[in-house]
C-alpha cells in the first residue's frame, strides 16, 4: 500500500487527478510518484510538494490521510485497485471511474463520480450536489457500478444517468433521479422536490412517501416487487451497508412516469 | 471398504455426454420453492421420451440464495445445447414463472450461456423491466401476483448422464430398502442428481426391441421371471432388480455418487449382487468399472 499524508491544508484548488492506483503504477517508484504533475491554482507544481509520499503500489491500493475538502479529482479514470481516502475530499471525486474501489471516510463535494462506468463507491458521510450526474449538456450521467451513501446527499443526484446503482443511506436534495435513462437509485432517508422529473426508465425507491409526486407521474397500483429483496441481498453481502429492516418483502406503492418522457420509469414507495 | 467385493460383479456402468445446468429458484418459502422445483423436474425421468433429465439437487437456506429466500438447486441435463435451451424456456416459463412467489437464478458459472431470459420476458407483452447488477442482466415480468424476476442467461456446460448401478436381490422388500439407502447416501454428492422417481428405476431399459418403432425396451436379462428366454446371467436367488441413474456435471461427481451409493446398499440384508447397466461399450463415450471405484480410497 502506498500512503499520502496531506502535508498542510491547502486553500487554492489542487487539481490532483494524478493520484489514482492506475497513475500510480504506470509511474512506478515513490520517487517518481512524488514528481507527477499538478495544478495549484495555476501553479504547476509536484505532488510531493504536497503530500509525504511512503510505501508501494504493487498491491494497487493508495490510503490518502488529511483534509482533502479542496483536492479535486482524485482517482479521474481509475480502472483497478482501491483508493481510500481518510478525511474530507474535494469536487470531482472518481470522474469516469471504471474499475476498482473508492472508498471514503468523510464528507465529498460537488460532482461525485461524474462520467463513472463501473467500479465501486463508498462513501461513509454525506455528499454534495451532482452526485453521480451528467455534466452540463452532457447527455448521460453515469452508465454503470455502485455507488453507496451511507448519509446525505444534495441536489440533482443521479441526473440522467444510464445505468447502475446509488444507494443513499439517508436524505437526497431535489431533483433526485431527474432525466435518468435507465438504472436504480434507492433514498433510505427524505427526498426532496421533484424525484424522477423528466425521468424515462429506471427506478427510484424510497422508504418514505415523497413530500409530493410531480403530475406527470400516475399511480399504479401497489405490489411487491421481489427485485427489491434480490437488490438488498446483493449489496449487504458485497458491501458494507445495512438496509432498514422494512424495506424487505415489503409492499410499495408504484408511481410510473415521467409521462413528458416515455413513461417507463417507476417511483416505488416502501409501505408500512 | 469393509464389505465383500465379490458382492460386486466386474462390470462397467456406460454413461453418455450429455450438456447441464444448475437452476436457482426461491420463493417466498421453501415449501413454494419446492412446488416449483418439482413442477420443473416433472416428466423428467430420461431423455428416451422426456427431452430431458432433472432433478433436485438440494434445498438452500436464504443465506444461500441470491436474494435472501429460502431456494431450491435444481440440475438438469439434455443431449444437445439446443435440447437444454428447449427444455430451459419450457420448464422455466410453464413451472416456475407460473408459481407463486418464485424467483428464477442461474446457479452455474460458466463461459457458455443459454439466454432463456431473454425469450420469457415477452411475457411481459412491453411492461418488463431489464436491472443489470454486477454486469448479469434480470428481467422483471410483471404477473398477476405481482412480478416475476429471473436472471437472463443460465451457465450451460457439458456434463455427465446414465451412470448407474443394478441392486440385484433375493425380494422386493430387500431391493427397494438397499435402492433406499443408496439414494439417501448418493445424495450427498454436489453436481448430481438421480432423476427417476424417488431416485429409483424399476424399468431399467436396453436399446431397440423387437418391435422396429420401439427405441428402448425392457432390460431382459435382469427380468427375474425372463431366465427362460434370456442369457441366464442373473445370479441364483435373484427375485428383484432396481436400478439407479446418476447423471452429473463431472465423472469424479458420478463415480463417488455411484460409490457411496453401492456402499449403502451392499450390506443390506437379501442384497444377492451390485451390478450396472451398459451397452456393451459400444454407445456411451465413459465406462465407469464398478470395482474401480474405490481405487486410491
Amino acid at each position: 500500500m502506498i500512503v499520502l499524508q496531506l502535508k498542510e491544508r491547502v486553500f487554492l484548488p489542487l487539481e490532483a487527478e494524478v493520484i489514482s492506483v492506475d497513475k500510480f503504477a504506470e509511474a512506478g517508484s515513490v520517487d517518481r510518484i512524488s514528481k507527477l504533475s499538478v495544478f495549484y491554482g495555476r501553479d504547476k507544481m509536484e505532488l510531493g510538494e504536497f503530500f509525504k509520499i511512503e510505501g508501494s503500489i504493487e498491491d494497487g491500493r493508495i490510503l490518502i490521510e488529511g483534509d482533502l475538502s479542496k483536492v479535486k479529482r482524485i482517482g479521474k479514470d481509475m480502472s483497478w485497485g482501491v483508493l481510500e481516502i481518510h478525511g474530507d475530499v474535494g469536487m470531482h471525486l472518481a470522474e469516469g471511474l471504471r474499475g476498482g474501489k473508492v472508498i471514503v471516510k468523510g464528507n465529498v463535494s460537488d460532482w461525485l463520480a461524474m462520467g463513472m462506468s463501473g467500479g465501486l463507491i463508498y462513501v461513509d458521510g454525506n455528499v454534495g450536489n451532482l452526485a453521480c450526474a451528467s455534466y452540463w449538456g452532457e447527455k448521460r450521467g453515469i452508465t454503470g457500478g455502485v455507488v453507496l451513501i451511507n448519509g446525505s446527499v444534495g441536489d440533482d443526484l443521479g441526473r440522467r444517468m444510464r445505468r447502475g446503482t446509488i444507494v443513499v443511506m439517508k436524505d437526497a436534495g431535489d431533483f433526485a433521479g431527474a432525466g435518468v435513462i435507465a438504472g436504480t437509485l434507492f433514498i433510505m432517508g427524505k427526498v426532496g422536490k421533484a424525484p424522477g422529473a423528466e425521468m424515462k426508465r429506471g427506478t427510484i425507491v424510497l422508504l418514505e412517501e415523497p413530500s409530493s409526486i410531480l403530475p406527470s407521474f400516475r399511480y399504479s397500483g401497489e405490489f411487491r416487487p421481489y427485485f427489491v429483496d434480490f437488490y438488498i441481498s446483493y449489496l449487504e453481502r458485497n458491501f458494507p451497508i445495512k438496509f432498514p429492516d422494512k424495506l424487505r418483502g415489503s409492499y410499495f406503492r408504484r408511481y410510473m412516469g415521467d409521462f413528458l418522457q416515455l413513461g417507463k420509469g417507476e417511483i416505488l414507495v416502501c409501505l408500512d | 471398504m469393509s464389505f465383500k467385493m465379490d458382492k460386486i460383479k466386474d462390470t462397467f456402468a456406460e454413461a453418455f455426454k450429455m450438456y447441464g445446468a444448475r437452476i436457482i429458484i426461491t420463493a417466498v418459502s421453501e415449501k413454494w420453492a419446492l412446488e416449483s422445483a418439482r413442477s420443473f423436474t416433472g416428466f423428467a425421468t430420461s431423455v428416451i421420451a422426456c427431452g430431458c433429465e432433472a432433478g433436485i439437487e438440494r434445498t438452500l437456506s436464504p443465506e444461500e440464495t441470491p436474494d435472501g429466500r429460502p431456494g431450491v438447486s435444481v440440475l438438469i441435463f439434455a443431449m444437445s445445447r439446443k435440447g437444454l435451451e428447449d427444455q430451459l424456456l419450457r420448464r422455466i416459463g410453464q413451472c416456475v414463472l407460473t408459481c407463486p412467489t418464485t424467483a428464477c437464478f442461474n446457479g452455474l458459472e460458466s463461459e457458455e450461456v443459454l439466454s432463456i431470459g431473454k425469450s420469457i420476458r415477452f411475457f411481459g407483452d412491453g411492461y418488463q423491466m431489464s436491472k443489470l447488477l454486477d454486469g448479469k442482466r434480470y428481467w422483471r415480468i410483471p404477473v398477476m401476483e405481482g412480478e416475476f424476476l429471473m436472471e437472463e442467461s443460465y451457465g450451460v456446460k457439458k456434463a455427465i448422464g446414465g451412470g448407474n448401478i443394478l441392486i440385484l436381490g433375493e425380494s422386493v422388500d430387500a431391493v427397494l430398502r438397499a435402492a433406499e439407502k443408496a439414494v439417501e447416501a448418493s445424495r450427498k454428492v454436489k453436481d448430481v442428481i438421480l432423476p427417476f422417481p424417488g431416485g429409483i428405476v424399476r424399468s431399467g431399459s436396453k436399446v431397440g426391441s423387437k418391435y422396429k418403432f420401439l427405441k428402448a425396451s425392457t432390460n431382459t436379462d435382469f427380468v427375474p421371471q425372463l431366465r427362460a428366454h434370456t442369457s441366464g446371467d442373473l445370479p441364483k436367488g435373484v427375485k428383484s432388480v432396481l436400478e439407479i441413474v446418476f447423471d452429473g456435471f463431472s465423472l469424479e461427481a458420478v463415480k463417488e455418487a455411484m460409490r457411496l451409493a453401492i456402499e449403502a446398499a451392499v450390506e443390506v440384508e437379501g442384497v444377492i449382487q451390485i451390478s450396472a447397466g451398459n451397452y456393451g461399450g459400444n454407445l456411451g463415450q465413459y465406462n465407469i468399472y464398478l470395482r474401480e471405484l474405490w481405487e486410491g480410497s
